[in-house]
């Protein structure tokens, strides 16, 4: 090895009930005790015992974003670990395992040339201190700290943290057998040789997953009511409402379904809350025609859609970025409503304001698109800036209508399409917020009038109304620019979307680094309403220019490829989609470059 | 208390009728006979229009906001009872009144209605059954009685009809009633005592469809009513209450009156922010001071 790698990759995998993600949380937290910045993800499947799981997690001194292209110590708990872990092992690597504590065969031991796998008695140590054979992982845990060259009081600190409730007995014996295990290893195996700096002084940052950041941005948004329905991978934005928002003074709602949860919501941001849910692709298929009712009495609600593999029920543990069009064609008719995608976990915090400001400010429902990667794994984030986004309600009206307003008109024409808000209990503002067309009084015209020339004067008025929203948000949404290389200076321009953004970054650096090939990216964030004038002439400039072009998305037809023609009329040719359920790492990205337009 | 007899009560039957739209429901219907009854309770119990949200699905019954004089949504169809949840979890101190009809609570938005007896809101859902759908121009509906020739079943209805009241008897309502259009005077009556009931008051109102149902007419059911407070039925007794809402099926009489009614503490009186931090929609959208401390679990 020439150079000595600048971050440390650690995965442990085994069967669901073996404790891997508990594990993983530990060594997370040591290793952003140690000052590092982590990245950490989890793989798991729609089970609860048995299967495979695994857990991944990075540190570095830098600030490492997306998931790393290798495992430099992987903790194989059962045999299944050699052969879906194991191939993705750095050169270097060191693999520990117990093949009598766990009854791996030797020949299920299949490792790469250079990989070292140890069979470690974690199971007979920790038999010395405790019969429980989780015990096993704190043995296999204390081994990693060694390995890394980690402080082991910092994982002393932890197990005593995490068992204080369990008593100074269970305690002590996990911490004997972290220190068995340290021990051990120190006896039997080299350590890795890396150059991170560690730095135990240093006050630990926050580790935060996707979901929980959106939800806790909600939170600081002043969030009053959110309701859900569980399901996979949105349901952390419901348990970290339900556990931590409630103490914040959010109202939390589980519904039957997921129709009643959007309709639960329509009716509290109709009394005045700020309210939202989140779901997964199936729910939201359920959810859709709460939206354009949402949209219809222009009521202010956010719904977030953290997608999964689909389609049906899919792969519910996978990851996928395939509910774009359903995002977009949700609801029937027309209606003014914006989709944002989360970009990062850091950007839920701020996303989860701002979406809130606008569906009060433009008094629409907000869709948000995220996805499994984003939402459920996990980063340390940068001190949230708590005052960054005010609280904006727009026109809303809490006490009573000024006399010049009387008699009130809910659904009054304006220049920006946004009428004066009132909710019950204000004084000589009482309306009925009708899913079927209306005056600007509220009263229908769908019954006995439609038809006759007044009310065909009111649908086109309303319909102008509602639809202006859109052209003025887009003046208030902040246009994409392109990163990276500048267009005289690029090689090739990446565009992608979403939850992508630093895996996406993290290929490009890559690609400049050890392949020499210069990139410019356009990610996507805006989804409705679209930039489509400036998201047009970026393309055509690089285009005009002889950069090359590609979409990289994770879906299987290129569904924002798709949305980019539909909105620009510019077809973007090299598209690569993935759609196998799996975190992409940016070395896959890098691949794909160097196979479709050459370089070394 | 009578409407009539008092000259200086704060809020009037024009406060409930005056500047809301004329009801476009068919010359007859029943559904009349449910809105005069649910204003004069209204009136009587002195509940300001501007702190009552009256929440509907769709149908020729949902129409119903748009005709009485507070705050109203006029929902999808089948959703009243979770938009009404979401009103009151969002803003307690408010009356809340769900109608709709058979088909949009007992069809489409059964589990709705169900969860949300169970539940134990403080709301009253009233449902003007018709066993018709009315708006969609007669097709079976799920109270339709055996036999029923509608538009959907034209060589007669196959399928059982659902008992509301046992339905939400067994869901767990906690004040289960059943009013006849026909009678004002009673269903006014039933109507206050569910408003004012604290918890989940169910009103099951006959309401005759007058142009698509022509077997449950008015007459159909002058000719087989009775009123519970006549045979000293005791709705206190939950198993008393089940047998009553037999009586159609088992002995083709119809009883009308309070079938059950109970003490059990409402959802808003338990649910732990509400306890903790009040009315989330007086309270305001308001930066909460403890926002890092929550958050103490992630570091």
């Amino acid at each position: 090895m020439e150079l000595k790698p600048d971050e440390i990759s650690f995965r442990i995998s085994g069967q669901n009930g073996d404790g891997i993600f508990s594990a993983g949380d530990v060594f997370a937290k040591i290793c952003s005790r140690s000052g590092l910045n982590v990245h950490g993800y989890r793989s798991y499947q729609s089970v609860i015992r048995g299967g495979h799981v695994n857990y991944s997690v990075r540190a570095a001194n830098w600030d490492a974003k997306a998931p790393a292209d290798h495992i430099d110590v992987l903790i194989s708990i059962r045999g299944s670990g050699f052969e879906v872990d194991a191939p993705h092992m750095s050169p270097y690597g060191i693999i520990l395992y117990d093949s009598k504590g766990f009854r791996i065969k030797p020949d299920e031991i299949k490792v790469k040339e250079g990989v070292k796998a140890i069979d470690m008695p974690a199971l007979e140590l920790a038999s010395q201190y405790s019969n429980l054979k989780i015990v096993a992982n704190t043995v296999f845990m204390g081994a990693v700290v060694y390995l890394f060259d980690l402080d082991l009081k910092v994982f002393e600190n932890i197990l005593a943290e995490n068992f204080s409730k369990k008593g100074k007995e269970v305690i002590d014996l996990n911490v004997d057998s972290a220190r068995a295990g340290y021990n051990w290893a120190k006896e039997n195996v080299p350590q890795i040789d890396h150059d991170v700096k560690i730095d135990t002084t240093k006050p630990p940052k926050m580790i935060i997953g996707g979901n929980e950041s959106i939800a806790y941005g909600m939170v600081n948004g002043g969030l009053q009511y959110f309701a859900w329905y569980p399901m996979t991978p949105a349901s952390p934005i419901g348990q970290f409402l339900t556990s931590y928002g409630v103490k914040a003074g959010v109202a939390v709602k589980q519904m039957e379904d997921e129709i009643n949860v959007s309709n639960n919501v329509v009716g509290a941001a109709v009394a005045g809350a700020r309210a939202a849910c989140a779901t997964s692709g199936g729910g939201f298929a359920l959810m859709t025609e709460a939206i354009g009712y949402a949209s219809m009495v222009e009521a202010p609600a956010v719904f977030i859609e953290v997608a999964r593999g689909g389609p049906s029920t899919g792969l519910p543990t996978k990851q996928e970025q395939g509910d774009l069009h359903q995002l977009i064609g949700a609801s029937q008719g027309d209606f003014p409503r914006a989709i944002i995608a989360q970009t990062s976990v850091e950007d839920g915090f701020y996303l989860g304001q701002e979406a809130l400001n606008i569906a009060e400010k433009y008094q629409m429902p907000v869709l948000i698109a995220s996805d499994l990667y984003l939402g459920e794994h996990f980063e340390t984030v940068n001190e949230f800036d708590y005052e960054r986004i005010p609280i904006e309600r727009g026109k809303l009206i809490l006490d009573e209508v000024p006399e010049e307003q009387r008699p009130y008109k809910r659904y009054l024409v304006t220049d920006d399409g946004v009428s004066p808000r009132t909710i019950p209990g204000v004084k000589f503002g009482r309306y009925d917020a009708g899913s079927d067309e209306h005056d600007e009084f509220s009263r229908l015209v769908s019954d006995v009038r439609a038809g006759f020339p007044e009310a065909i004067e009111v649908r086109l008025q309303q319909m102008k109304k509602r639809m202006t929203k859109m052209d003025v948000l887009l003046k208030e949404l902040p246009a994409p620019v392109v990163e990276g290389h500048s267009i005289d200076d690029s090689d090739l321009l990446i565009v992608s979307w979403g939850s992508q953004l630093d895996i996406v970054r993290e290929a490009r650096a890559h690609l400049e680094k050890t392949n020499n090939i210069r990139t410019s990216h356009l990610h996507i964030k805006y989804i409705l309403p679209f930039h489509s004038k400036e998201v047009g002439e970026i393309l055509r400039s690089f285009e005009q220019k002889g950069v090359n072009i590609m979409m990289y998305e994770g879906n299987y037809t290129g569904q924002m490829a798709r949305h980019i023609r539909a909105e620009t009329g510019f077809e973007i040719k090299h598209k690569y989609l993935r759609y196998d359920g799996e975190t992409v790492l940016p070395i896959e990205i890098v691949k794909y470059v160097k196979d479709t337009f050459g370089g070394n | 208390m009578s409407v009539t007899q008092k000259v200086d009560l704060k809020f009037s039957l024009s406060d409930w009728k005056d500047n809301v739209a004329k009801p476009t429901w068919c010359p007859g219907c029943g559904d009349y006979g449910v809105l005069s009854a649910t204003r004069k309770a209204l009136v009587s119990l002195q509940i300001n229009p501007e702190d009552t949200m009256v929440v509907s699905g769709i149908g020729c019954s949902s129409n119903f906001p748009h005709f009485i004089g507070s705050y109203g949504i006029h929902s999808l169809h089948g959703r009243a009872a979770p938009n009404a949840i979401g009103v009151k979890l969002a803003n307690p101190d408010l009356t809340v009144i769900a109608a709709g009809g058979d088909g949009d609570g007992f069809g489409i938005g059964l589990g709705g209605f169900l969860h949300a007896a169970r539940r134990n809101f403080d709301i009253t859902y009233i449902v003007m059954d018709n066993q018709i759908y009315g708006l969609t121009t007669g097709q079976a509906s799920p109270t339709s009685l055996i036999g029923q020739k509608t538009k959907s079943t034209p060589y007669g209805n196959i399928e059982h009809p659902i008992n509301p009241l046992a339905s939400a008897l067994a869901a767990g309502a906690t004040f289960v009633a059943r009013a006849f259009s026909g009678d004002g005077k009673e269903f006014a009556e039933i109507m206050e005592k569910a408003i004012a009931h604290k918890g989940f008051s169910f009103v099951d109102a006959l309401s005759p469809c007058v142009t698509f149902n022509k077997l449950n007419t008015f007459d159909y059911f002058r000719e087989r009513i009775y009123k519970l407070e006549d045979e000293d039925h005791d709705p206190s007794n939950i198993m008393k209450a089940y047998e009553r809402t037999y009586d159609w099926d088992h002995n083709d009489r119809v009883p009308t009156g309070i079938f059950y009614e109970i003490s059990r503490p409402t959802y808003e009186e338990m649910d732990v922010t509400l306890k903790e931090f009040g009315n989330p929609v007086k309270r305001g959208a308001i930066r909460p001071k403890n926002i890092k401390d929550i958050a103490s679990h992630l570091y």
